[in-house]
């Protein structure tokens, strides 16, 4: 990669505020860095599942399209 | 929606070229602002003529320029101003104004739009009794506000563009609503810098601590408007990181701050020709070149004025900003803001991440005064930087020659 592009840093889930990637334990809020990310990841998966069964249910009832 | 052509790609930061070119047209205003960096009011007495202007649009392009923004003074107040629009289109750039739009007229809006201007940015620093105030002419707020209406109705992209000086926190929330109902799809706060006529008004200017309280407040203020399908985008001066940096600075794809972008893919260029890193920059420290002299490509290439955030690194930083854990992806955040608050970059009191970081420890940073600008164009004065209990009583009221306080930063 070129020193000149820009570093990126990585997101504490626990906090929401940046970090550098090779953190383990977050400098602002002491979360386990892993931790937070994988408790994140079941989080929005749990969610998108949700959405798809609401949507699923909802075009059972045809009130929407099984696409929208 | 026009194509994002400011974003800047990997190869972007690859291969140093200006993307995004902002270019004062001509330091002619009609406004008499007394925060204005550039102390506009008159035109400088040896500006580029229309053919050199022409010349500039086929170099930028050449450059690989993708989008150019005409500014003043008023850009408006040249009479070849729509021939040069009508340039920058043709050489395939986006072309677009920034104004105070006192005298935006329908027909100039007209003119602009038919040249092929793309969208506008209208600067706006309160509600009306303020902004009148700030901009020096009654009326002003009304006539700004009448130019994007209109603009909007000829299709062109609209945009606000506002400084948080010492006087408008009291305003935003009414400011945001009145954004809204005109249909204003993007609102840009930025801090008003210690420039020009700000260092003389410096009361104007905002005390570091105070972001304690005008973050949170932008911070709702960002959410209702996206709510409403208005983006409040933080400018590059209002730092940085913090709690609501992966929010409202990198939306979806939790970008942050990465540095101050002057001379790498940004470029500045004075009414008589004069080539910076960024527009806002001093003149007396960062002028490069002249493109009387040589061809901006050379200027940029190899003006060490326009390289000086190439090559930063964390040994350029200072006082706090040395030790914070965001100094290598941040260094120090706005040369121009901090190089003419504290007469060199590299340490940046005006951030959110070190005010909280103070906070947390019972202290506060203010400035405080204490030498005058000589009065130029782009021009800045000194200030100290003052650390002090969080507590401490409210700072006087900032006059010129006051006593000079310790410097503890
Ligand atoms: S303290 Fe300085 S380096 Fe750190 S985030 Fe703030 S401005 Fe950037
Ligand atoms: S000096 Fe400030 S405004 Fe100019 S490019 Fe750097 S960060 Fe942006
Ligand atoms: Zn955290």
């Amino acid at each position: 990669m070129s020193a000149l592009r820009p570093h990126q840093l990585g997101l504490c889930r626990a906090c929401h505020q940046f970090i550098k990637p090779l953190e383990r334990e977050c400098p602002h809020c002491g979360a386990n860095v892993l931790r937070a990310a994988l408790d994140y990841q079941e989080r929005h998966d749990m969610a998108t599942r949700a959405a798809q069964d609401l949507n699923a249910l909802l075009a059972e009832l045809g009130l929407v399209s099984p696409h929208s | 929606m026009s194509e994002p052509v400011r974003y800047l790609s990997p190869e972007d930061f690859d291969r140093p070229h200006p993307v995004h070119a902002v270019w004062e047209l001509t330091l002619a205003c009609d406004l008499k602002c007394n925060h204005c960096g550039s102390r506009a009011q008159k035109a400088r007495p040896d500006e580029l003529g229309t053919h050199e202007a022409l010349d500039v649009v086929r170099q930028l392009a050449k450059l690989g320029c993708r989008e150019v923004t005409l500014i003043g003074g008023e850009a408006y107040l040249r009479k070849d101003w729509t021939t040069i629009i009508a340039a920058i289109r043709q050489a395939g750039m986006k072309a677009t104004l920034q104004s105070g739009a006192r005298n935006l007229t329908r027909a100039r809006i007209d003119a602009a739009v038919e040249a092929g201007l793309q969208a506008i940015g209208v600067s706006i620093d309160g509600l009306a009794e303020i902004h009148d105030e700030i901009r020096g002419v009654e009326g002003s707020f009304d006539r700004a506000l009448e130019a994007l209406a209109h603009c909007r109705d000829r299709g062109l992209d609209i945009s606000v563009n506002t400084q948080i000086h010492s006087k408008i926190l009291g305003d935003l929330p009414a400011m945001l609503d009145q954004f809204i109902a005109l249909g204003v799809k993007s609102w840009q706060v930025q801090l008003t810098v210690a420039m020009g006529r700000a260092a003389d008004n410096d009361e104007v200017l905002i005390q570091p601590y105070q972001l304690l309280e005008i973050m949170p407040l932008l911070f709702s203020l960002f959410e209702k408007g996206r709510a409403h399908g208005l983006l409040l985008i933080p400018g590059n001066n209002l730092g940085y990181f913090g709690p609501y940096e992966a929010h409202w600075r990198g939306g979806e794809d939790h970008t942050h701050f990465i540095g101050c972008n002057a001379g790498q893919n940004t470029l500045g260029i004075e009414a008589d020709g004069t080539i910076k890193g960024c527009p806002s920059l001093p003149t007396s420290v960062y002028a490069g070149g002249n493109v009387r002299d040589l061809d901006i490509e050379k200027i940029w290439n190899e003006s060490p004025e326009l390289a000086f955030t190439r090559n930063r690194t964390t040994a350029d930083l200072w006082g706090h900003c040395q030790t914070c854990y965001y100094a290598e992806v941040c260094k120090a955040g706005c040369s121009w803001t901090t190089h003419t608050l504290l007469g060199r970059p590299g340490n940046n009191p005006y951030c959110h991440y070190r005010a909280l970081q103070l906070d947390a420890r019972g202290l506060r940073e203010r400035i405080v005064k204490v030498k005058q600008a000589p009065g130029l164009p782009f021009d800045y004065g000194g200030f100290e930087l003052v650390e002090e209990p969080k507590d401490s009583p409210a700072a006087p009221v900032k006059k010129a020659g006051h006593t000079r306080l310790p410097v503890l930063a």
